[in-house]
């Protein structure tokens, strides 16, 4: 997937931090808290082709069900197109 | 509006907890252009400082012991050439960066701030007129300043104006908050100037301040043109209330800020300190590596005690009194400084009276974010 933004993923204190760089900073003068799973799904999405790849990366990491997985995964792609960091 | 955002705050106690380094300041330079009479800083003294590679070598070990939010300053950082190499790296680094300047010599450097926006500049305004700005820093530069400021602005760069009132510039207060409210910026300010320490002056001496009770003054009036006498109530009320009997009093022997407990100070000789008030203690990152410096200087803030007095005082909650204003007031951590006392007094027996003569106890409805950042935030 195209991630259209510059952010940098620092783990801090245990803590996935997302930090805006570049001209992202005008757009979001802040940062992001992720969680592991969230943090997981960032690091994978530039290789990633589709939300079918995503999920199965997911399931293979996590021990967690496949609907679970499938809403997590809905929910922080939909909050990063809000934001317009992807498409 | 400039509170810190919640997940700063989050952080900052998350990283006490753990002593984590989460905030780091980089002195990158002790020349500066301006030779302003309060400031530890003075343009004649020209010096060698560390090179681009040192300085690459501190951010990311900084990085990689977890610091995240950043400040550049000096001196000013901008005179050195190496600045938009430095800059661009850290930024690649995931730092959040801030940059404290003069603004003077920033104009060139616009593209690369809007390539890489900071979190925010921050640009000393001492004066608000050119004939008192040249004869307050020793610079002809009010007009590129000003300049400066507005296209920086106009970039979309997020700016904040600081300021300190001194009795040089005692009559520009009323024109330098002018200038922040018709250029809507927030204005940090305060009337406590340091004693120039670092500059090898006697502990407690510091000729260019106002005494500790004009401080005070200055300083509340200061806040009255900046938030207005309601809000300042707000604030006046926080300021005024007392301690509780049942506080543990030992904790207020303890060093309470972030200072070498989630923050450092890199000198632009490569020493860690406290905070650039506190040339004390000192760890050697350069010799023991950064992470090493780092346990040093936290086990050794963790070792000092203020005194006893100021911890037993019913003030103690709001009084600003720090570990750094004991040093270079005193000369040692535990004697109380008495200018930071009379200054705080002063602005408690102000703050009595403007509460008594506002009379709308029940009837303030000013947004208390507006008066809520910390009164003395450092």
């Amino acid at each position: 997937m195209n991630v259209k933004k510059e952010l940098i993923l620092r783990e801090i204190m245990g803590e996935n931090v997302l930090v805006p760089s570049g001209k992202t900073v005008y757009e979001n003068n802040g940062l992001f808290m992720l969680t592991e799973t969230a943090a997981f799904i960032w690091k994978i999405l530039p290789d990633a082709k589709n939300e079918e790849e995503i999920l199965k990366a997911v399931l293979s990491e996590y021990e967690i069900g496949e609907e679970e997985a499938k809403k997590d995964i809905d929910e922080f792609l939909s909050k990063l197109r809000e934001m317009k960091i992807i498409d | 509006m400039n509170a810190e955002p919640k997940i700063s705050k989050f952080l900052h106690s998350a990283a006490i907890r753990n002593g984590v380094p989460i905030t780091g300041n980089f002195e990158l330079t002790q020349n500066c252009n301006f030779s302003c009479p309060m400031c530890y800083v003075h343009e004649s003294r020209k010096k060698e400082e560390l090179g681009t590679e040192t300085w690459l070598s501190l951010a990311n070990q900084a990085k990689e012991s977890g610091t995240l939010f950043l400040l550049l300053t000096g001196g000013e950082p901008f005179l050195r050439g190496d600045f938009e190499e430095l800059y661009t790296a850290f930024s690649k680094m995931g730092f959040l960066i801030s940059i404290n300047t003069n603004g003077s010599l920033v104009e060139p450097y616009i593209p690369l701030l809007k390539k890489y926006p900071p979190f925010r500049v921050n640009v000393s305004l001492y004066a608000a007129e050119r004939e008192k700005y040249k004869e307050f820093c020793g610079a002809d530069k009010f007009e590129s300043v000003v300049r400066s400021i507005e296209k920086l602005s106009d970039n979309g760069i997020s700016l904040r104006l600081n300021s300190v009132f001194t009795s040089e510039n005692r009559s520009q207060v009323s024109e330098i908050i002018r200038f922040s409210k018709e250029h809507n910026l927030h204005l940090k300010s305060t009337a406590y100037s340091y004693p120039q320490v670092r500059l090898g002056s006697e502990y407690g001496n510091n000729k260019a301040r106002l005494s500790p009770l004009e401080a005070a003054e200055c300083e509340v009036e200061a806040d009255l043109l900046k938030f207005g006498k309601d809000a300042y109530s707000f604030k006046a009320k926080r300021l005024l209330s007392l301690a509780d009997e049942t506080d543990d009093v030992s904790e207020y022997r303890k060093v309470r800020c972030r200072a070498g407990r989630c923050s450092f100070w890199l000198t632009w000789d490569g020493k860690m300190h406290p905070c650039a008030m506190l040339p004390f203690p000192e760890t050697k990152p350069l010799e023991v590596g950064f992470d090493e410096a780092w346990r040093e200087l936290l086990q050794k803030v963790k070792e000092i005690r203020l005194p006893e007095k100021c911890s037993l005082c019913s003030r103690r909650k709001s009084c600003p009194v720090c570990a750094a204003m004991c040093f270079s007031e005193t000369g040692s951590f535990s004697k109380t400084p008495e200018y930071t006392c009379e200054f705080f007094n002063g602005i408690c027996r102000l703050s009595e009276e403007i509460i008594k003569d506002c009379n709308t106890k029940n009837e303030i409805t000013a947004d208390e974010s507006e008066s809520g950042e910390d009164f003395y935030e450092c």
